[in-house]
């Protein structure tokens, strides 16, 4: 992260490299706890889109420059898309916990970019500002969906359908091709 | 070939058989996180070639310590432009990215999962798609939960 680094004296900003050094490492192994499925493929095709847009969105806003540009340009191709997953997701939580559940989940989704990005530090733009290439270069709308699915973006402290009480995981499903029967 | 935490970038260069360009130029950067948190066992074909317009299968046994299991897959020499998941696995989960000059497709399995487990990743442009066929054996999560030893940066 380039512009975020507040001024301290010398002996806090070294405890704040351990902190931070800390962290990274306890992120980078992080054991692999069963990823919190939605009930079906659309609920979970939806989370993930939501969770590629804000991840997308910390890039722009923390990199700035160029990726803010790269960011509406990400927004206005796959609007529909967004569209109908920020739907889904609202949906999902108009059925389980409410509005507030809704409100806590975005929160939760961008606290857990923005705290990937103050681990990862320097690198955090130089390594991530390269998804807006790959999302640009999907074939079509129809691919943002399984293109999410790869990034894994709600493992780490990130509740989504879990949170709402779904208990049965989701079927596997060929997400692509139900996408393109769409 | 065993993935051994602690020698990744080592491993990773002999799993791609060729050089990872750590801080290099050429959009080709391998960064310290991305070599972080791999399983102790991980046995993945040293090469694997993709055909454009077809499915390749792919073996993977992973120890279930909390940590990744990777294939590195490459096209003429550097990274593809993107992943699609086609088939979610139904006991873990997948991360697709760049890493270095090759694209690595990092399995998690779930914990205290064993058995065993497949996933489908179509890498583009090409349309080669890889079936990931994955044995996950016990692992002690200890393991990887302690950090590696890693090297801090200079400080004054």
């Amino acid at each position: 992260m380039t512009n975020d680094t507040p001024h301290k004296g010398p002996a806090s900003q070294r405890a704040g490299r351990a902190a931070g050094l800390l962290a990274a490492a306890l992120l980078a192994f992080t054991p692999g706890l069963a990823a919190a499925r939605c009930a079906t493929e659309n609920e979970q095709r939806a989370f993930e889109i939501e969770a590629l847009k804000t991840e997308l969105m910390v890039v722009a806003t923390t990199c700035k420059g160029a990726n803010e540009d790269r960011y509406n340009a990400f927004v206005r191709r796959y609007q529909p898309t967004l569209v109908s997953a920020n739907q889904g997701v609202s949906s999902y939580y108009a059925r389980r916990g409410g509005p507030r559940a809704n409100d806590f989940f975005i929160t939760e989704l961008a606290n857990a970019r923005s705290n990937q990005a103050r681990q990862l530090g320097s690198d955090y733009c130089s390594r991530n500002a390269g998804l807006f290439e790959e999302v640009m270069s999907l074939s079509g709308p129809q691919d943002l969906g399984p293109y999410a699915a790869t990034k894994d973006l709600l493992s780490s402290g990130v509740s989504s359908c879990a949170a709402g009480g779904s208990s049965s995981p989701a079927a596997p499903a060929r997400t692509a091709a139900k996408a393109k029967r769409k | 070939m065993n993935l051994l935490r602690g020698a990744g970038l080592a491993a990773l260069v002999a799993l791609t058989g060729c050089a990872a360009e750590g801080g290099l130029g050429g959009g080709h950067r391998t960064y310290y996180a991305d070599l972080q948190g791999g399983a102790r066992v991980c046995t993945v074909p040293p090469r694997v070639s993709l055909s454009n317009g077809s499915t390749t299968e792919v073996a993977m046994t992973v120890g279930n310590d909390g940590g990744w299991c990777g294939i590195s897959v490459s096209r003429f020499g550097g990274p593809y432009d993107n992943g699609l998941l086609m088939q979610r696995p139904q006991h873990g989960r997948v991360h697709v990215r760049k890493v270095g000059s090759a694209t690595r497709v990092d399995y998690y399995p779930d914990a205290g999962f064993r058995g065993t487990d497949s996933f489908v990743v179509k890498l583009n442009p090409g349309e080669a798609s890889m079936k990931v066929n994955v044995t996950v054996q016990p692992g002690s999560a200890a393991a990887a939960a302690a950090p590696a030893p890693a090297a801090a940066p200079a400080r004054r």
